[in-house]
């Protein structure tokens, strides 16, 4: 990793010709080393400045493996800086991207396409210059209230709205319940209260507090020793509020069966896909040789397919190929049989008839001798 | 002369007769053992049909005669030619003597893939040779159900090069016996008539 300026400097005309010099000069080399990049930008020169905020932009088109380390650096030393995470293209997976800014207190920016680029990232710099709301704090005055999330409350920049989650003690009265906002606005204090009384029920607000909770929850694996604990307690929430978590899942059963019924089950490894766009030989060299039989494969197979029409000639060769049932021999010696014995019998009649002949002969000329 | 003396021979004259009798007796036990084949195939479906009438009705393990080790799975009927075939469950050598069989490894008519049915050209088949495209063959299968396969096409084929793919799409019918029709000697070709349940 090499780093080009160890703090933040103004962003002049000298500064900048030199950042796009060391840009150009840059060369990837596939593998992206996300960690130490991470950490260099989290150093925080100035730690209890509170005149300016420090946002660090955390940008990516590549696939992020170690997410546990990299939300242990941003939450352990995130300090004053907020980290905006941008994902560029589909390999950065959105669960780190999101869960990243949130822990750093930003947001997560996508880029769906090289094209979307320009616009996207000009949307994220508006909102990084403009005036931000720092500093939230969000208390609830009497009613208790616990697992409020996110926490801590991300700053609000402008046209955000602020979504807090959080679960409220049963049976307690809402009648003299207020939320109490706070925050600094451009330097000056701010503050604001809102009444819960008014407050209307809503069937998605416990999804979104459950989802809230186990994100939280999961982001305590890292400190937390107890690992079995946390993953109980992610499934009891995400079973009683049905959503999809690392340890469960919604399983639509199809009924309709489409083998046909004399066929039996069969397990088979598939290969996975890569995400779109990327192409393999750019990602792993050249084609291994597993890879290598299983595009000649499909090529034989593409070859098969494209076999000109059916001519005789064709026919016969498709047929030696097809393993076929052998017909059963189906003729008796029934009709062979009875002809066979009718000539026969006319043999054997033709020979009584010659002995006839023959003695009728012997006796006429004896009787004349 | 020579001639006379020989046949004066009483021993002579003897040994002519007995060779006269003995082929005779080989040209009648000939005839008797074509007659046989013919009349046992004949009795055979008759009981047969007897036999199959009852699995029909409900009764399990009939036998069609006390020591038959055959079972009758469907009978075969074609309106048209007015003919009719009880159907047996295996096509070994021995079964084929007594009605038309399913080919083993085949699927059971009316199931998914292509019933195969052999029968003896000169016995229970012998009329398979006047089937056209577009005759109805109804088949009973063992439960009672009806169903009924139209006539697609024909043609002859060795044997071993059929090509009939059992596990084929839809419910097809193919009936085979020996060809050429009228040949007394058995040969490898074999005529096939192939048929499509239409309901």
């Amino acid at each position: 990793m090499e780093l080009l300026f160890p703090a933040a400097v103004k962003a002049d005309g000298e500064n900048i010709d030199t950042a796009l010099r060391f840009v150009r000069s840059l060369e990837a080399e596939g593998g992206t080393e996300m960690l130490p990049a991470l950490r260099a930008a989290l150093v925080d020169q100035n730690v209890s400045g509170r005149d300016t905020i420090r946002q660090v932009v955390f940008l990516t088109d590549g696939a992020i493996g170690n997410e546990q380390q990299l939300f242990d650096e941003i939450g352990q030393n995130r300090g004053r800086s907020r980290v905006f995470t941008v994902g560029i293209g589909s390999a950065p997976n959105s669960f780190f991207m999101t869960r990243a800014a949130e822990i750093g207190r930003g947001t997560f920016t996508y880029v769906g396409s090289e094209s979307q680029v320009g616009s996207r990232m000009i949307e994220l710099f508006t909102k990084l210059e403009t005036p931000v709301m720092t500093n939230l704090v969000a208390r609830f005055d009497g009613v208790n209230a616990s697992d409020v999330s996110p926490n801590p409350l991300p700053d609000l920049y402008a046209g955000e709205p602020l979504v807090i989650a959080a679960k409220l003690a049963a049976g307690g009265s809402l009648e003299n319940a207020k939320l109490a906002l706070s925050g600094e606005f451009a330097g000056q204090p701010w503050r604001v209260e809102m009444p819960l009384s008014g407050a209307a029920t809503g069937p998605g607000v416990g999804k979104l507090w459950a989802r809230r909770k186990i994100a939280s929850l999961e982001a305590l694996r890292s400190n937390d020793t107890d690992i079995n604990q946390v993953d109980r307690t992610i499934e009891n929430v995400a079973l009683a509020h049905h959503i999809v978590s690392r340890l469960t899942s919604l399983v639509a059963v199809d009924v309709t069966q489409s083998r046909p019924g004399s066929k039996k089950l069969d397990t088979k490894k598939l290969p996975l896909n890569l995400p779109d766009g990327w192409e393999f030989n750019k990602v792993m060299g050249d084609a291994s040789p597993l890879q290598k039989a299983s595009y000649k494969r499909a090529a034989n197979r593409t070859r098969q397919l494209m076999a000109p029409a059916p001519n005789a000639k064709m026919a016969r060769l498709v047929a030696a190929r097809t393993k076929s049932v052998n017909l059963p021999q189906t003729a008796t010696p029934a009709d062979r049989n009875i002809i066979a014995g009718l000539l026969i019998l006319l043999l054997a009649f033709m020979l009584w008839m010659t002995q006839r002949m023959w003695g009728g002969l012997v006796r006429a000329t004896g009787a004349r001798g | 002369m020579a001639m006379r003396r020989w046949k004066d021979s009483p021993a002579q004259v003897k040994l002519w007769r007995l060779l006269i009798i003995v082929v005779a007796l080989a040209g009648f036990s000939l005839i008797g053992n074509g007659v046989w084949i013919k009349a046992k195939a004949e009795l055979a479906q008759v009981l047969l049909d007897r036999a199959f009438a009852k699995t029909v009705s409900g009764e399990v393990d009939v036998r069609p005669w006390p020591w038959a080790d055959i079972s009758p799975v469907a009978r075969m009927s074609v309106s048209r030619l007015n003919k009719s075939a009880v159907i047996l469950n295996e096509a070994s050598g021995e079964a084929l003597a007594f009605g038309p069989a399913l080919v083993r490894g085949s699927p059971m008519p009316g199931e998914e893939g292509t019933s195969i049915i052999s029968g003896h050209r000169d016995t229970h088949f012998s009329w398979l040779r006047y089937l056209d495209t577009g005759d109805d063959i109804d088949i009973k299968n063992a439960r009672g159900a009806d169903q009924r396969f139209r006539v697609t096409g024909m043609r002859i084929a060795r044997f071993d090069e059929a090509n009939i793919d059992i596990n084929s799409f839809g419910q097809k019918l193919a009936l085979t016996t020996c060809y050429p029709f009228d040949a007394k000697t058995s040969g490898p070709l074999r005529y096939i008539v192939e048929a499509e349940l239409i309901q």
